[in-house]
């Protein structure tokens, strides 16, 4: 503005200032916003929020083009309905309003350019028919990475789930796919599924699937890096035969599963949550980082003999878990992790055994001293039986590093 | 490799390159600087330096800014290899975030420019291939936009709204929910 002024014209490129802000002089005309080539107008559209992206449109002729060019498509039902005063969260209008504000984006949209298609939203069956028209939109637009996050608000209970298309699993979509996000879908693998060979990050949260598709699905993922799944009830072994040779993390939280056996070379991280299921990751020389959080009990003897045989190379071990502690003998219990730089254990103590607990002090003590370990961090918190004293909370935090020790009680 | 002669030479020479501005400018920086840009890594494994690198894209004002982004992101890549593994030490975490917090200070001060440089290094950085420096400022233009009513947007970006009041009411119509 204010630079633009014929006043304001010097010869010299020297900056005034004015209000806290340098003011540029300049020769040539000023870039503008739509000057930037497409790709740019796409990566800056991309930043921004759907609604937004949607609202540019109203800007001019222009825009109104541009916008379309948005390569990521986000839709989620929290910001795209509600508008109607009988719009309430999970009724048939909330559902029907979502639906065609979709399929308005949908339709304004040049499909071509998606990167990203990403749709949050309650799964309902009214919603199927639907879904399966924008899943075709993302087999079209050649969309390289899809999220479907269809968990309902109550989702307890519920055995509905959303039955991913075959068309998504043909060989074409399937090889394009780079990342997947999944909640609350049912997947069944069609007899001549080839594949993602390219896929780099897969998450499954609640997904309806046997085991066999799941290894079937992930020996397919030569190029895999990252894997979570959640909440998938396989009833079964959850077991890939077949290396894994990019994947580097690994996280399994609150599955219905017997085992976890995983052949990753190259894994650095493995997280679990939920039940302590046997897991097998010996072929994992490089996985250095374990958080393992446990709702059963473990012993010290599990902690500090059976962990290192199925985690031998792990430096960084955070466990948390319930504790039913024995005084451990110090003569027997011999520390078998050889790399181990970090424990962090987090206990769960009946309020009977606090006393036990102090025995771990000599013990860890001396794992201090005769390993490789930089610290141990000791953090438990007791289990006051209902009825007792309550609203209080009990528990200790001791730190023992090489250099000092920390107890506060 | 056919490159590998003159790369020992360059390696002699404190590895310093020239880069040379749509303007003539010569500006003379460290390789370790120079190779946050993708296209100039490309061409100094090329072996193709000598005599400095000519970027007709780039003024030398947007290049001056852009070298200033390069050096202090170079730093603090170096760092970060440094320190790697060693979040043993809660002294070294402290370290490093506050190396962060600076890196950040440095980023938010950089970005006060004026539109038109903010679109010129945008330009700067996609034709270098220098991806933070890309993100940084498509961010910035995106943050810049966020919450503003088309008003705003038209008159922050001299926009000239071309459409006809029947025409904006339509969009406005079949984009209700992106209103409210």
């Amino acid at each position: 503005m204010m630079d633009d002024t014929p006043r304001c014209r010097t010869r010299t490129p020297k900056s005034n200032r004015c209000q806290g802000k340098p003011i540029f002089k300049r020769s040539r005309p000023k870039l503008q916003f739509l000057d930037l080539p497409e790709e740019l107008l796409c990566k800056i559209l991309s930043e921004l929020p759907l609604k937004e992206v949607v609202r540019t449109s109203v800007l001019s002729s222009r825009w109104r083009c541009v916008q379309k060019l948005n390569p990521k498509l986000r839709f989620d039902g929290m910001t795209m309905c509600g508008s109607g005063s009988n719009s309430v969260c999970g009724s048939e209008q909330y559902t029907q309003e979502f639906i065609q504000n979709v399929n308005a984006v949908l339709q304004k949209h040049n499909g071509e350019f998606v990167e990203d298609f990403e749709l949050k939203f309650d799964f309902n069956s009214e919603l199927v028919a639907h879904l399966d028209g924008w899943v075709r939109f993302v087999v079209a637009s050649q969309a390289k990475n899809i999220a479907l996050d269809l968990v309902p608000v109550k989702f307890h209970g519920r055995t509905d789930r959303y039955l991913l298309p075959n068309e998504l699993l043909d060989i074409r979509t399937a090889s394009r796919l780079q990342h997947i996000q999944l909640s609350f879908v049912s997947i069944k693998l069609p007899s001549q599924f080839s594949g993602f060979p390219n896929l780099r990050k897969l998450d499954l949260h609640m997904i309806n699937v046997t085991a066999k598709d799941i290894e079937e699905m992930l020996s397919s993922c030569s190029n895999l890096e990252w894997l979570s799944i959640v909440r998938c009830h396989l009833d079964d072994e959850f077991k890939v035969d077949l290396p894994l040779p990019c994947l580097l993390y690994l996280s399994v939280a609150h599955c219905r599963i017997t085992r976890i056996k995983i052949n990753a070379l190259k894994l650095q991280t493995f997280e679990c949550k939920g039940s302590r299921y046997p897991f097998d990751l010996t072929q994992s020389l490089e996985l250095k980082y374990a958080h393992l959080d446990f709702l059963d009990s473990v012993t010290l003897d599990y902690a500090l003999n059976t962990l290192p045989t199925v985690l031998p190379s792990v430096e960084n071990l955070i466990l948390q878990a319930g504790a039913p502690l024995k005084a451990p003998s110090l003569l027997e219990n011999t520390c078998k992790f050889s790399l181990l730089k970090h424990l962090q254990l987090v206990l769960d103590v009946e309020s009977e055994d606090v006393d036990n607990i102090l025995f771990w002090l000599p013990f860890l003590w001396q794992l201090l001293l005769l390993k490789s370990l930089n610290y141990i961090s000791l953090f438990s918190t007791l289990r006051i039986p209902i009825g007792s004293l309550s609203g209080t909370f009990h528990g200790f935090h001791i730190i023992i590093s090489r250099t000092c020790i920390l107890r506060d009680l | 490799m056919a490159s590998a002669g003159s790369g020992d030479e360059k390696a002699a020479a404190a590895a310093m390159i020239t880069l040379i501005s749509s303007d003539n400018e010569k500006f003379e920086v460290t390789e370790a600087t120079a190779t946050l840009s993708q296209t100039i890594r490309h061409m100094i494994e090329d072996g193709c330096t000598d005599g400095g690198v000519p970027l007709p894209n780039v003024t030398s004002k947007i290049l001056a800014r852009v070298i200033e982004y390069c050096k202090k992101h170079a730093t603090a890549a170096a760092g970060e290899e440094g320190s790697s593994s060693s979040f043993s030490d809660a002294a070294f975490l402290e370290v490093d975030r506050a190396f962060l917090e600076e890196l950040e200070e440095f980023d938010d001060a950089f970005l006060e420019v004026d539109r038109a440089t903010l679109f010129d290094l945008i330009l700067a950085a996609n034709y270098l291939d220098i991806k933070g420096l890309l993100n940084l400022t498509c961010q910035k233009v995106a943050d810049s936009v966020k919450g503003k009513t088309p008003e705003q947007i038209r008159e922050m970006y001299n926009i000239v709204n071309d459409l006809t009041p029947e025409e904006e009411a339509e969009i406005r119509r079949e984009t209700q929910w992106a209103f409210e």
